[in-house]
């Protein structure tokens, strides 16, 4: 199973890859908004996408944005919000995210997240 | 040979010379320029690809299945981790660096990073000996170094070198004293607090803001010893025990608290009031009143708004008579009081004053009532 990880920091992005690629699933990295919005469009929705709000060129909310009214998908959307960004955690539900985890976050707990999402 | 030359001759052949060395300075500033932004450059790259070999490094040892115990395997490969012997190809100030790095991008993962991994990092820290290159900037004679080397080791919840961070909490340098205060915190919970008892500097309004946020993300434990720091001679040190008494609701205090609103010091005074918004009984609304009337104004702004929790029909003869004063600010207090107990219309009938006051105060209740 695909999963999309749009995330700006390199650290968090690796460790989120590192936790779900040996969770057995496929992980692909964006390490900004617009190189995930370019992934959505030419290969279409993942099973899943993991993003965080804060992004250069296209934030979090964008994405869900486009993927639940452009692309139309129903595919699980967890976003990764910082402390502080409640507001913007309620926006991204109000698009139409499914879940939310705010950083600094438990790997494991986000694992468990994926996987009932998921339904593994 | 070149100026010699210049002397004898005509101004043509001058300016030719001039030219060329104008040209030949330009030419050796631009080359020099761009050696050295190639060198710096090359420099740059140079770190970001350690830091990114560190970074998946880290990964690796923090999510590999036997990070239990950190695969010794992999971090032998890494010559900035073994011991410093003859064989070592590193210099020790590339070593250095290196170590430095791998500090910076623990932080990086630290701030990102909860539960047992986090666990993973402190063991990890420990296992490569870090602690020495943090306790080293500890030690060092630069403030800026201290305060990274302190910031280190509690990030890193090193806790053996504490007795040295402790000594900083009452350093004479600022950056250092606040660092090593926060530390000591993050280090122990409310028991770093013991702090409060040897500082004689003033605990800035920032400092004690921050104290306070990092105590909320911690246990809610009460802290033992506001008592004491409550008799301390740095005012600073008693506005914020006033602030933990609020904060860890000590009835108890209560007596001690209410003393505070004779203090000399208005900060004192303000922070007493504002301590008693949780730590009360049946006599603090009326105390409160009575003491309204001999205090100045940023006390009175502070006693309205805990009378905005407090304040019961008992206070409202007394309030409508003070919306009299002259000042805009506390007749806004004053109503945002009413506001909490009557209706804007059972205010308006209630108000006997001059036109124009009536006016503002309707405008007032308008802009409350929006709030």
């Amino acid at each position: 199973m695909k999963i999309l990880i749009a995330e700006d920091e390199t650290m968090t992005i690796k460790m989120l890859s590192m936790k779900l690629k040996k969770d057995g699933y496929e992980v692909i990295q964006a390490e900004d908004g617009r190189m995930a919005m370019e992934y959505l469009e030419k290969e279409g929705c993942p099973d899943m996408v993991i993003t965080d709000i804060m992004m250069p060129f296209f934030s979090g909310l964008e994405v869900v944005e486009k993927i639940r009214k452009e692309l139309m998908s129903k595919i699980p959307i967890i976003v990764l919000s910082a402390m502080g960004q409640e507001e913007s955690v309620s926006s991204a539900f109000a698009l139409g995210a499914d879940d939310y985890i705010t950083k600094p976050f438990n790997p494991n707990e986000l694992s468990l997240r994926v996987k009932r999402l998921m339904n593994v | 040979m070149l100026l010699l030359s210049l002397i004898g001759s005509d101004l043509q052949t001058k300016l030719i010379i001039f030219s060329v060395i104008f040209c030949c300075a330009v030419c050796a500033i631009f080359f020099i320029s761009y050696f050295f932004s190639l060198l710096v450059q090359r420099r740059e790259n140079e770190i970001q690809r350690i830091r990114n070999e560190r970074e998946s490094l880290l990964v690796t040892l923090l999510f590999d299945d036997n990070s239990e115990e950190f695969n010794d395997d992999i971090l032998g490969g890494f010559e900035e981790f073994k011991p410093i012997s003859k064989g070592n190809s590193l210099s020790k100030k590339k070593r250095k660096m290196l170590r430095e790095l791998m500090i910076d991008e623990m932080l990086t993962i630290k701030k990102n990073l909860t539960g047992a991994g986090v666990e993973d990092l402190y063991k990890l820290y420990d296992k490569l000996n870090l602690y020495h290159d943090s306790y080293r900037k500890l030690t060092s004679n630069h403030f800026q170094l201290m305060v990274m080397g302190i910031r280190e080791l509690s990030e890193m919840n090193f806790i053996a070198y504490y007795r040295s961070v402790y000594r900083c909490t009452n350093h004479p340098q600022e950056d250092v004293r606040m660092e090593a205060q926060v530390a000591i915190v993050r280090l122990f919970g409310v028991k770093g607090l013991k702090f409060l008892s040897r500082v004689t500097y003033t605990i800035s309004e920032w400092q004690q803001m921050t104290l306070l946020h990092l105590l909320n993300n911690m246990k809610n434990v009460k802290p033992q010893g506001i008592d004491q720091w409550l008799d301390s001679k740095n005012d600073s040190v008693v506005v914020f025990s006033l602030r933990l008494a609020e904060k860890y609701n000590c009835f108890e205090l209560l007596e001690k608290i209410q003393h505070f609103l004779h203090h000399p010091n208005d900060t004192i005074k303000i922070q007493s009031v504002l301590c008693m918004r949780n730590i009360y009984d049946e006599s603090t609304e009326s105390q409160l009143l009575a003491y309204y009337l001999v205090v100045n104004k940023p006390v009175r702004i502070a006693i309205l708004d805990v009378l905005q929790s407090l304040a019961t029909e008992q206070s409202t003869e007394f309030l409508y008579k003070q919306l009299a004063d002259d000042d805009m600010e506390i007749r806004l207090n004053i109503l945002r009081v009413l506001h909490k107990l009557f209706d804007n219309v059972d205010i308006i009938n209630s108000i006997t004053l001059e036109p124009e006051k009536e006016d503002s105060i309707i405008l007032m209740l308008d802009h409350i009532k929006n709030e």
